[in-house]
């Protein structure tokens, strides 16, 4: 299988910054990539262990693939549709692509956004079309040799729980007033 | 980088071949060329080897992977010890090396712990050239003559070698030259022509065989060089061409299953394709699922599936399994002349429980 812990040395350069992406701009596309397929894992009701996955998908992804190379809403997109999948809570790729549409809109539409930003997000929302159900097949394709078909990415969030609520137990026992918690 | 080795070799075997007999002419052409490949081999090889050897430097990530490459690599090379044994013996001796001594004396140093016992060899060789070439006469007598008396045990089985040594130890002296080059011509008159080529070629196959070894194993340590463009095989999953294809073995509901070869290790492998056909919705869930599972087993009684390997076009998937040769539907229908005994149906039985357990 492979292994997927980098060096510091390769988390710098990365194929993106070999391809004239300072590290400041990549770290943002890969936050705005994480970002949207959340919101939009969210707008489909999918569970946080699918959009986690399809998170790391998406940043094991661009580990070897640079960010001029595929768009990255699209992959983002891409991302989820095969971590819904693999977690077992699959959606069809058309519902996907609308939802992807929508997202990108709102997030154009959202007052936070500069003025060249929401032009930006509208021309990634014009990305997604009927068109693009080929586009996220082909790219699935790619995205799962990229990831050598390694699909089980185990998450924290399961034993954050339950430490949590072990820990919840303890702090009761420890301490008994509540106002000093 | 400078061919400084490329111009003598040829001309050894050129005057070489004209004192000799006729039938000679005609495959002097062939060493010429094969002197010339061997020329490239090399110089793709040390390149490779530094090329490796930065990477080794620092502590890589798929380390793991690739000592195990080597670990085949070298099991491989033992199986074919007598070739690649007197391979190794002409390939430093016949092209000068392509890097300087101190970088020999580096590579050696380095190589000795993590490299493979094939490449700490050549290595070791180059620099006992290097010494050679330093006219120091007393360190390289000792090499020699053990290689010399080498020579005269598998002279008898393979008459390859007197051929080869032959310009190899013009670069000696005289003495040496004549010596073996009498002793040669005795060899080279018993021999007919055909299987000199014959053997000529096999080993022509055993260095492109390394040679493709070779970059694999550094395609895999290094990270991808500069992907502007998609290169599958480098990047992500091997491609399904790195094997031969022998035979159908059976075709079902789940895929074809045919019998191949590793072009590389030649281990002997199972190979499924999955079927597609009925994609609607991107890759299929069912195939995802098999696939994901496959590779999570790591079991002794579960036919171990060692990676995913893609069609030229990226639209046939396969699982690389591992080869076994019977299965117990058709031992049972076909091959058997008593049914099991109870001990052997126990056995079984604990196998498969073991398996699924």
């Amino acid at each position: 299988m492979p292994c997927w812990y980098f060096e510091k040395s390769d988390l710098v350069n990365t194929p993106s910054f070999k391809d004239g992406i300072e590290s400041e701009r990549e770290a943002r596309y890969r936050r705005e990539g994480a970002r949207f397929l959340m919101s939009c894992g969210n707008m489909i009701g999918l569970r946080y262990d699918t959009m986690a996955t399809g998170v790391v998908f998406f940043h094991r992804f661009y580990m070897f693939h640079s960010f001029n190379e595929f768009p990255r809403y699209l992959m983002a997109a891409c991302c989820l549709f095969l971590a819904g999948k693999v977690e077992e809570t699959p959606k069809k790729s058309k519902d996907i692509v609308r939802a992807s549409k929508l997202c990108l809109e709102a997030l154009a539409n959202n007052e936070k956004t500069s003025a060249q930003e929401k032009l930006n997000l509208k021309k990634h929302a014009d990305f997604f079309t009927e068109d693009t159900i080929r586009e996220i097949m082909t790219y699935e394709k790619i995205l799962l040799q990229t990831i050598k078909f390694d699909l089980q990415v185990d998450h924290p969030y399961g034993y954050l729980l339950k430490y949590a609520k072990k820990l919840k137990i303890d702090l009761e026992k420890a301490c008994p007033d509540e106002s000093k918690r | 980088m400078p061919k400084s080795g490329s111009g003598s070799p040829a001309r050894r075997a050129d005057s070489h071949s004209s004192h000799h007999h006729s039938h000679h002419h005609h495959h002097s052409d062939l060493r010429k060329r094969r002197d010339h490949d061997h020329d490239e081999y090399l110089e793709n090889k040390y390149t490779d080897l530094r090329d490796k050897l930065n990477d080794l430097r620092r502590p890589n990530r798929d380390r793991p992977n690739s000592s195990d490459r080597n670990r085949h690599h070298q099991h491989q090379s033992k199986n074919k010890l007598e070739k690649t044994d007197l391979k190794k013996d002409l390939s430093p001796a016949r092209t000068k090396p392509k890097i300087t001594d101190a970088e020999v004396n580096e590579i050696v140093s380095e190589e000795e712990e993590e490299e493979s016992e094939h490449e700490t060899e050549l290595e070791q060789k180059n620099s006992k050239r290097s010494n050679q070439t330093a006219e120091d006469s007393s360190p390289n007598k000792r090499p020699r003559s053990r290689s010399n008396s080498r020579e005269s045990v598998s002279n008898s089985t393979d008459e390859e070698e007197a051929q080869n040594e032959t310009p190899n130890n013009s670069d000696y002296g005289e003495n040496s030259s004549q010596k073996s080059g009498s002793l040669k011509k005795v060899e080279i008159r018993t021999r007919s022509v055909s299987q000199e080529i014959e053997t000529l070629e096999t080993q022509n196959e055993i260095k492109t065989e390394e040679r493709i070894d070779l970059d694999e194993s550094v395609d895999i340590i290094e990270n991808p060089p500069e992907p502007i463009i998609y290169y599958c095989a480098t990047q992500g999953c091997r491609s399904v061409e790195e094997f031969e294809c022998l035979n159908k073995i059976e075709e079902g509901a789940y895929g074809v299953v045919y019998r191949a070869k590793d072009k590389k290790t030649n281990e002997q492998v199972a190979l499924k394709r999955l079927k597609m056909e009925k994609e609607k919705d991107g890759f299929p869930i069912t195939s995802l699922r098999e696939v994901d599972t496959l590779l999570k087993c790591k079991h002794p009684n579960i036919v171990n599936v060692r990676e995913i390997v893609v069609g030229s076009n990226m639209d046939k998937i396969y699982m690389v399994m591992e080869f076994v040769e019977h299965d117990l539907k058709s031992l049972m229908q076909y091959g058997m002349k008593n049914p099991f005994m109870m001990s052997e149906v126990k056995c079984l039985m604990l196998q498969l429980l073991s398996g699924i357990a």
